[in-house]
């Protein structure tokens, strides 16, 4: 039973309820007739997280291109951006399977995204690894092919609530942007609010063009601490309006919103802490020479979403290797192995979810770095 | 090759009344189609069945069994993808409406007519449920539900900004006695009342998408992958097990897992109702069950789930208590499921390794 609803004696609990696929497949041979082994790649063309989820990616292909790919073929990422609408997700699956053939697709930084793809590929039979959705109903759809790395929003959420009460705050307030990611964002930090028995102060709605009329509601709230919860250009915006209307409460968010946007205006948005996936600035030997890698190649440093794109990619690298071109015991090795990449420790649960908690860091010139 | 296998009877204890008289019944003889028999691919999403005609949606085109033969289309032939994942048969016209992955395609006096997201109002081109709706059209997709009013051309869509989704992504769909439903992902069932025009939600009445904290009070489980309502009765599925409602008489949810009944697996990829007897595709088989009567008849391998090539066996039960087994000669071509429909006594089954049919032997059970 998960904490956040622990007390209440339930007629199933779905947590343990996942399934390994039971369908044929496994006894199909590889094909001996290609010229590239393929991975599909679905995410956003423009901007910083798209060029780190794209480079995080290369930068595993290249490496075991350098030694000698797959028994001489070479490895290609086939990518299909997802700019515009997440409703364009399930036509791109469809089209990295039927036309460029792929083994497995890395593609989702947000729920939607990564439900599109889920239902796609329930019938389609190929792997998804989401590099970036923490949406922990991805996990409860039970689709025996998608695998999220990055720890879930539920665990973001008590990570939240319970580092502001660690800190003295007791008025808690919540701001969640009116689309889908701020809906179950105020699902999640509800429940985490009430398992740990730290109900919310108040909660307002903001859309990302009316931050200014959002920020003095929460100002005059009497919160001592504010959880936020949207997506970062709107975020970034209502700190602002917070902060011009000299409200300096700290302002804790989740995962999706500990990365480059946020960092890249930290001189305007005083005290912040996020639930990270991990620490990026951690001393280990693995992740600091990914680090070195990345920006030698790319010209930056990497954030979470590159380092995760990374080890999605080394996870079908290695399945490939382990049990050869075939989906279905791609995902069978998926399921059942215990990786070691930069990102830490990767093993899945019987519904696809990295058993993975998440850390808590604060921005510090222009850093996510723990406190 | 096409296999007609009549099954051993097994010795079973006289009840007193027939196994013939009982519902669901125990379908012993069954045949299977392969791409060997003429069947476009052996990967079948779904299957429709028009009078002495059965439509079948592939991974690789179209399938039509007719007067014995099989014949295939494909985008060659103007379907507008190869992967074809819902169906559905105008009773009335006899049109086909072919939900694919690239589409929808209206069959219609031999000719074809694609539907896309670029030349219709069509809401995603990912067509996962089609339903005919007197003269209308319904497509559940990933963007919402699609209504193709035919005789006006023109196209309605259902989203949750003008209608109660809690998530818009369709998964499946029906319509029948004027209400069609939507099984949508994330959002439980999804009502219309084609004379009132009204709307209904039914979710996961505990609100938590981790639990089912009672068995029957609404859907086991808000992701729902399936849905068919006959005789007042909505049944739902899931990937955690099936939920039923009485909705044209007490009102009353139930919920089904596997095990407290006779269900294959919770892992439920399809429903189908005839009458009050509901048949569920699942990973481990095919089951059906009576809603009065609680009774279960499973088809199923007999060893490990997967073990489809070796010995099936259909399974009977009272609720969760197996009271008989049938050894079955033949089994279904594959334990996972994904589409089934009815022809006049007999079913057939989609399956993700051939085509199933069970014939309906009477005579076979009569006799025991």
């Amino acid at each position: 039973m998960s904490s956040a609803l622990a007390g209440e004696e339930a007629y199933r609990d779905f947590s343990e309820g996942g399934v390994r696929f039971l369908g044929p497949g496994r006894d199909v041979e590889s094909p001996d007739t290609l010229s590239a082994v393929r991975l599909g790649l679905s995410g956003p063309a423009r901007g910083a997280q798209g060029q780190q989820l794209r480079l995080g990616v290369q930068l595993a292909l290249d490496a075991a291109n350098t030694a000698n790919g797959y028994g001489g073929l070479p490895y290609e990422s086939i990518f299909k951006p997802d700019d515009e609408s997440w409703s364009v997700v399930a036509g791109q699956i469809v089209s990295l399977v039927y036309e460029h053939e792929v083994w497995g697709i890395i593609s989702s930084l947000d729920g939607e995204r990564a439900h599109a793809a889920e239902m796609v590929v329930a019938k389609l039979w190929t792997p998804v690894i989401t590099p970036g959705a923490a949406d922990l109903t991805i996990d409860f759809a039970n689709v025996p092919w998608v695998f999220r790395l990055m720890p879930h929003d539920r665990l973001q959420a008590e990570l939240l609530v319970r580092a502001a009460h660690e800190r003295g705050f007791t008025r808690l307030a919540l701001a969640t942007e009116g689309v889908r990611e701020g809906r179950v964002g105020r699902d999640r930090v509800t429940a985490a609010a009430h398992a740990l028995q730290r109900p919310l102060h108040a909660h307002v709605e903001f859309h990302s063009y009316d931050a200014p009329a959002a920020a003095p509601r929460l100002a005059s709230s009497g919160a001592d601490a504010l959880l936020l919860w949207g997506r970062p250009e709107a975020a970034r915006e209502l700190i602002r309006e917070l902060r011009r209307h000299d409200v300096s409460v700290p302002v804790f968010v989740p995962a999706s919103l500990v990365g480059p946007e946020l960092a890249q205006a930290h001189a305007s948005l005083g005290a912040v802490l996020g639930a990270a996936p991990f620490d990026l600035y951690a001393d280990d030997p693995d992740l600091l020479e990914f680090r070195r890698r990345f920006e030698e190649a790319a010209g930056v440093a990497p954030t979470h979403l590159a380092a995760y794109a990374y080890d999605a990619a080394q996870l079908y690298l290695a399945a490939i290797n382990a049990v050869g071109l075939n989906r279905v015991r791609i995902a069978d090795w998926l399921l059942e192995s215990r990786w070691r990449g930069v990102t830490g420790d990767i093993a899945f649960n019987s519904l696809g979810g990295n058993m993975q908690e998440p850390v808590l860091v604060e921005l510090r010139d222009g850093d996510w770095r723990r406190p | 090759m096409i296999t007609l296998i009549v099954a051993l009877m097994a010795s079973v204890i006289w009840t007193g009344v027939t196994a013939a008289e009982e519902l669901p019944r125990i379908y012993t003889e069954w045949e299977t189609f392969h791409e060997a028999d003429g069947l476009p691919s052996d990967k079948t999403f779904s299957v429709a069945v028009d009078r002495d005609r059965v439509w079948v949606g592939t991974d690789r085109g179209l399938g039509l069994y007719e007067n014995g033969e099989w014949t295939t289309f494909t985008v060659e032939d103007g379907l507008s993808h190869n992967a074809v994942l819902s169906l559905a048969v105008d009773p009335l016209t006899r049109d086909v409406w072919v939900g694919t992955m690239g589409g929808l395609t209206w069959i219609s006096g031999g000719r074809m007519r694609v539907f896309t997201q670029f030349n219709s109002g069509l809401p995603n081109d990912v067509i996962f449920g089609v339903a005919v709706e007197n003269q209308n059209v319904w497509t559940a997709t990933t963007s919402g539900q699609g209504r193709y009013l035919v005789r006006k051309n023109s196209w309605e869509v259902y989203t949750p900004e003008n209608s109660p989704q809690h998530e818009p992504w369709g998964y499946a769909n029906d319509y029948h006695d004027g209400k069609y439903w939507a099984a949508l992902w994330g959002g439980g069932a999804l009502e219309f009342d084609v004379t009132t025009e009204q709307w209904q939600e039914y979710l996961d009445p505990d609100g938590h998408m981790e639990i089912a904290l009672f068995r029957d009070d609404g859907i086991i489980h808000v992701i729902t992958t399936g849905v068919s309502f006959r005789e007042g009765l909505l049944w739902v599925s899931t990937y955690f097990g099936a939920s039923s409602y009485d909705r044209m008489g007490t009102r009353r949810w139930r919920g089904y897992s596997d095990f407290d009944t006779g269900l294959a697996s919770d892992f439920i990829n399809w429903v189908s109702a005839r009458g009050r007897v509901a048949w569920f595709g699942t990973d481990k088989g095919v089951s059906s069950v009576h809603y009065d009567t609680n009774r279960w008849v499973t088809y199923a391998p007999v060893n490990d789930p997967m073990d489809y090539t070796g010995p099936w066996e259909a399974r009977v039960y009272q609720e969760d208590e197996l009271i008989e087994t049938v050894p079955l000669e033949q089994g279904l071509s594959n334990n996972f499921i994904l589409g089934i429909d009815f022809q006049d006594d007999d079913v057939w089954v989609a399956t993700s390794k051939g085509l199933s049919r069970g014939r309906w032997r009477p005579d076979m059970l009569g006799s025991r």
